[in-house]
């Protein structure tokens, strides 16, 4: 296997991130290994997702008469 | 921010003009320069208790999650490979607001990175003890 890289001009305007968390990584760089692990354990009642309120939705549909049926 | 060491990669330039960040937190690491190794590491109990905290002491071999064991590293792939290093990394501006819980905010080469975490959240309620 013939295995070559041109590293050529990397430009880059503007990063923005908001959060690098949990065992992550943000680089600007070279690198060679990368390990990244992360354990996270949460109870249930954080991730309970509350019914919403009923809705009640409204359409209207017209309904073309089929042409076709006269024929049978 | 140029390492040219016998043994070690060799990692390109790498020009940033601007750079913000707001916090860095919880084991973790923001870094300008070339760097061998990091391996940055964190263990957190997340304690919510009902009516308040005084002055609790928790273990946390009591949690199963801190002795869980990771997967043993994948074998190395090599692949005999030639890079041409002839130009620079450049960015303009960069702006992280947050950097927390054993992460790497890293400017410049780095060879290898091994982070690990832990985290338990949990809830002690009066009624009725989880």
């Amino acid at each position: 296997m013939n295995h070559i890289v041109h590293n050529y001009g990397l430009h880059v305007g503007h990063i923005r991130v908001t959060g690098v968390s949990g065992s992550s990584l943000f680089l600007v760089g070279d690198n060679k290994t990368v390990r990244l692990q992360s354990f996270f354990d949460t109870p249930p009642e954080s991730l309970i997702i509350h019914p919403e309120a009923q809705t009640e939705e409204q359409a209207y549909v017209n309904m073309e008469e089929d042409e076709g049926s006269e024929n049978r | 921010m140029k390492a040219v060491k016998t043994g070690s990669m060799i990692k390109r330039m790498v020009y940033v003009d601007e750079m913000e960040t707001q916090s860095l937190t919880i084991g973790s690491i923001l870094e300008i320069g070339d760097v061998y190794r990091a391996a940055p590491f964190s263990k957190i109990l997340a304690v919510q208790r009902e009516g308040g905290v005084q002055s609790d002491v928790f273990n946390f071999e009591d949690y199963s999650i801190f002795s869980l064991k990771s997967t043993p590293p994948l074998a190395p792939v090599e692949i005999q490979s030639y890079t041409y290093q002839n130009r620079p990394i450049q960015v303009d501006s960069i702006r992280v607001l947050g950097v927390s819980t054993a992460s790497v905010f890293q400017i410049g080469g780095i060879e290898h990175i091994n982070a690990i975490n832990y985290t338990k959240h949990f809830r002690l309620l009066e009624e009725e003890e989880h």
